[in-house]
Formats: C-alpha cells, structure tokens, sequence
C-alpha cells in the first residue's frame, strides 16, 4: 500500500472513530436525564428556547435529534451555556487556547530534558548516576501532578509568596488576545508553578523510553564501528545511538499533546486555572450539559488528531514500517 | 498405542517446564536491586493496609473533643494525634490508614480486569487474524480515541460515584494497552515451529491458546497489569480529588480533596496535605519499581551485561 493510501485510509478510520465516541457521548449524556434538560433551563428566555429546540431538535424524534446533533459538532454550533448565558462554542474554543499555553511548554520542556536525560541514563548504564536517575523519573511519575501543585502552592505561594496562588492573571485584569497574553509577564508569573508541576511528571515517560530504546540501539555492530573509529563516546551515545532510538519519543511527543489534557484537569483545577479540562469538570457540577458535552468532544477530538499525526509522522520517520 | 501415550507424556512434561520457566521469571524479577527495593516498600503497604485500621489509635470519622466539648480541630501533630486533625476535628493519621484499602483495592482490581481483558482481546486478534482481529483493533483504536480522566468523569457521572464504578471506568479504556502490546506478541508467537508441531500433533486451537501461546504471553500480561495498579491508583486518587470519589468511604484522595476545600493551604496545615501525598507516591513508585523487574524479563536486552 503507497503512503499516500496509508494516509487516506488512517483519515477515514479517524473520522469514523470520532463519530463513534460522540454517539456513545450523545447516549451517555441522555442517561442523566430529560434531553431537554442537556440543552435548556428556565432562566432562558423564550426566544432563546425556541431557537434551542430548533437547532437540536428537541421536539423531533430520536433519530432526528441524533442527525442534527452530529452535524451541529462537525459545525461547531454547541448550543448555549446554562451558567455563562452565552454561545457555548467561543467559550470552549478560547478555553481550549488557554489550556494549550501550559500544555504546550510543559511538554517540550518534560521531552527535551526527558530524552536528554534518557540519553544519560543509557550511556551510565549500571552507575549509580542511573540509578539515581531512574529513582527520581520512576518518583515523579509516582507523584499525583495534583499534589505537587498543591506542594507548590503551599511552600512558593502560601510559606514564601514568590508566586500567585492561582488564576491565569491578577484578579480583575483581562486580555485582548492570547498572543498579548505571550508577552504579558504577569502571565508568566502564574503559569510557572502549573507549568512545573505538569512537565515534573511528563517527564518520566521520555526518560524512560528513551533509555530502553537506547538500550536496545546500544548492542547493535555500528555501535562498535563507532567506537572502533576512535570516536569519543558522548558523540557516540549523542550523535549515533541517539538517533535511531528516538523514534518512539516523537510518536509519544505527539500524542502526549493531547493525552495530558486528562490529567491536566486536575492541574488547572488546583491553580484555577481558566482552561478546557476545568471548565468541564465544572460544568458537570453545575449541570451545565452543552458546556460539559463539547468540552468533553473537543478533548476527544484533539486526542484523535494527534494520533493521526503520530501514526503518519511514525511511518514518515521509519522507512522500515510497511503499511498493511 | 503405546507411541500415543509417549507423545503426551513429553507434551505435558514441556508444558511444566513452560510454568517452571515462568515461575523462575518471577524469581528473576527480584534479582534487580531496584524492584526489590520496591518490593520492600510494597510490603509495608500491605500491611498498612491489612492491619491499618486494628491499630489505628482513633475513628477516623469521629470527632475529637476538647476537654470542655468543642472539636479539637485545626491542630498539628502531637504525640497523642501524630498528624493533628483536620477541620472537622478528625483524626488525620487515622484517616490515612484507612485509606491504604481503597487504594489496594482500586489497584489490584484495576489489574486484574485490565490483564485479563487485554489478554484476551490481544490473543484472540492475534491468533485468529482476519476480521476478528479487524474488529478487536478497531475497538482498540477507539478506547485510544477517548480522553481518559475525561471519560472517567463522564462515566461517573452518569453510573454514580462509588469505588467499583471508579474501578470500570479506569478499566474501560485501559485494557487497550494490554491488548495492542499482547497482539503483536502473539502474531510472533504464532509463526514459531512449536506451534506447527502442536498444530501436526492435533492439538485444537484451544488448546494451543492455553498451552503455549498464553504462557509466552504471561509476562506481557504482568508487566502491564504492574503499570495499570499504578496508574489506577493515581486516577483514583485524582477522580476523588475532583470530589467524585465514593462519598462513604475514606481515600487518600478524599483526604486530599477534603483539605484542599477546607483551605488547608492558606491555613498552612501542611500535616493534612503532605502525608496522603507520600502515601500515593510511595506505593505507586514501589510498583514502578518492581516494574523495572518485570521489563527485564519480558525484554532481555534491558539486562545488565
């Protein structure tokens, strides 16, 4: 099969995916009760009632509500919030923006020093450097990101005050855009502790990978030939078994963009932090269902495209992979 | 006849020298510093967890009271309450010994579901191919679709929150793993000559799932089974922090959920915040570390030389 088929078919087989988890999302959702519940509540005015049951088809039967649920995601028309009284799609889209900001740098900072260090570990197989190593990812990974947040925030902002207890910016102030926001320093200053406590434990996995893939490079011939030539072994371990075990680090880079949008719930949640993943758990407490829906689907949704991205880059990166 | 008889005599014979072979595995598990280490700390758990709450010194869901009646609340350790009490008035060291059941039993729960699904779906895709295996890998392909602490939520939610619940919405999804790793291990397995020779001897397709394909497997199986008690536990650890843990019992993440409502922070109690922390790093890194045993069994290339 060409690679451009491979794509193609991936493609396909993503998009039916994505189809597949929203309908078992449609079902779950309508267990916890009256369907119009899902979409309306009685602070809603009238016209605002009719344009809901419109637009989702309330009054129409099940199939029906199924159809134009489905077309109402793939357009991006996701109903109004009960809580925030306003369209609930800019709200998720610019939540979702602010959960990227921390997501984004905790990743490429737990990766680059994960596979670096992973490097290391490889190299000093056997010494005690690797096992201290090992012991501190192996801890970090043991560690709840909650409880270190909570850590953090205890001892910098409670005990030492070096940081802001929470939030994205100091009460009362706003942002034009979330490019601003880059070059707003009061938004570094809150973002590092969340930040920190994200990338401590992201850490772990390319370490880890990165050490048994090396690991497995370590004994093959060219490595020998590399030593044989004289080379020094840093350059050795850096420059040539590096690159052929890194391949499973980058599949997992693009994937851990959208799998530590789980776990980053918890993280926003400590730092109250105005991103996606809170702004779902929230909206379950509050029976805010259109919120708590498409939050969920918008998550699923970046999920499946970075394994999309992952399996074509794996294939793009391995001329060994044959796609069957 | 008599040739019959010598065939499955040397049949059974290589089938305990397969279990011999595992249970020495085991031992060699242990060979490595660090998962014995791990072993050790786990031990302690155990026992946390076993005798815990015979000799915890109070209840943990009383109120302690001051000699003239109020709570006795808000206090830090003292020899009498070695991690003080919390808002409530209650015990917090007692609280945490309690807390080591759930945790064993989100753990090992977790485990054991996830091993035995993924193992199933994994050699069931792999032995049989075809649209079986077409079938099987697209539903992996769909649990590897689905957010995870998102869908836990979702499922809580919707089936109400109590430890089992936790425990199937963590195992939904996470018997992918288990399958997509054994699958390709048995598309392996399947091509060795051991197989044929069975298959020649008239050995049926059950039979040559049970007998050799499962014990090749078994490692496999272990070691992620190791990685799913870890991984559960920290999710429910996260899920009740997010105040969806069973309202009844007591949890470390209940206990951490408990103080992070009750401003803890700001009241500087760091004796309800950094205990039941530890008590989640320390048991799930005591899994992850036996787990370096294991990974140097399943894949020798890892094994010191």
């Amino acid at each position: 099969m060409s690679f451009r088929r491979f794509v193609l078919r991936r493609a396909i087989s993503t998009v039916l995916i994505y189809v597949v988890i929203a309908t078992i999302v449609f079902f779950l959702f309508r267990q916890v009760g009256d369907p119009r519940a899902l979409f309306m509540n009685p602070s809603m005015t009238p016209e605002q009632f009719a344009q809901i049951e419109e637009q989702f088809g309330l009054n129409d039967p099940l199939y029906v509500q199924y159809y134009k649920y489905l077309i109402n995601l793939f357009t991006f028309e996701f109903g109004l919030s009960f809580y925030y009284r306003e369209a609930a799609g800019p709200l998720l889209i610019e939540r979702l923006q602010n959960s990227l900001l921390l997501t984004v740098p905790a990743i490429v900072l737990s990766y680059v020093f994960g596979t670096l260090g992973g490097v290391l570990l490889a190299w000093k197989r056997g010494e005690s450097i690797e096992r201290a190593g090992l012991v501190m990812a192996l801890t970090f990974r043991s560690a709840p990101r909650f409880w270190v947040g909570l850590l953090l925030l205890f001892f910098l902002a409670g005990v030492y005050q070096l940081f802001p207890a929470g939030g994205m910016l100091d009460p009362g102030s706003t942002f034009e855009s979330h490019y601003a926001l880059l070059t707003n320093p009061d938004f570094f200053h809150h973002a590092i502790l969340p930040v920190v406590s994200m990338s401590l434990y992201l850490m772990g996995l390319p370490m880890m990978l990165m050490r048994t893939s090396m690991l497995e490079v370590i004994g093959e011939d060219f490595v020998d030939i590399c030593r044989a030539k004289g080379m020094r072994e840093r350059d050795v371990m850096y420059k040539h078994v590096a690159r052929n075990a890194i391949l499973p680090v980058v599949t997992a880079f693009a994937v851990a963009i959208a799998f530590s949008f789980g776990g980053n719930v918890l993280v926003e949640t400590v730092f109250s932090y105005p991103g996606v993943g809170r702004l779902m758990v929230n909206s379950v407490f509050r029976g805010d269902f259109p919120v708590a829906q498409f939050a969920f689907l918008l998550m699923a949704g970046m999920v499946l495209i970075m394994n999309f991205v992952a399996d074509i880059l794996y294939g793009y990166l391995d001329p060994r992979v044959t796609y069957d | 006849m008599s040739q019959e008889t010598q065939t499955t005599t040397d049949a059974s014979d290589g089938r305990s020298q397969q279990w011999e072979e595992i249970l020495q595995g085991f031992g060699q598990v242990f060979q490595n510093p660090l998962a014995r280490i791990g072993g050790v700390i786990l031990v302690v758990f155990i026992l946390m967890a076993l005798f815990g709450p015979l000799v915890a010194p109070h209840d943990p869901q009383e109120h302690q009271l001051n000699p003239d009646g109020s709570w006795y609340k808000n206090q830090g350790p003292t020899l009498e309450y070695l991690l003080g009490t919390n808002t409530e008035g209650q015990a917090i060291f007692s609280r945490l010994l309690y807390g080591a059941r759930i945790a064993f039993i989100a753990g090992t729960a977790t485990a054991f579901i996830v091993g035995v699904l993924g193992t199933i779906a994994g050699i069931t895709a792999g032995y049989y191919g075809g649209s079986i295996e077409n079938a099987i890998m697209r539903l992996v392909d769909l649990a590897y679709g689905v957010p995870f602490l998102p869908f836990a939520i979702v499922l809580i939610i919707v089936l109400d929150p109590s430890i089992w619940n936790i425990i199937i919405a963590i195992s939904a999804l996470l018997w992918r793993e288990t399958a997509r790793v054994v699958r390709s291990e048995v598309i392996t397995i399947k091509d060795l000559e051991m197989i044929d020779a069975a298959r020649a001897a008239g050995a049926s397709n059950n039979r040559i799932l049970l007998h050799h394909v499962l014990p090749k497997v078994l490692p496999t199986t272990v070691l992620y089974s190791v990685f799913a008690i870890g991984w559960a536990i920290l999710t429910e650890a996260g899920l009740s922090f997010l105040g969806l843990g069973d309202p009844n019992s007591i949890s470390w993440g209940i206990i951490l959920q408990n103080a992070y409502v009750s401003q803890a922070l700001t009241r500087g109690m760091w004796w309800w915040i950094v205990p039941p922390g530890l008590c989640i790093m320390g048991l799930v890194a005591s899994v992850y570390l036996i787990s370096q045993g294991v990974e140097e069994v399943v894949n020798p290339k890892l094994r010191e030389r």
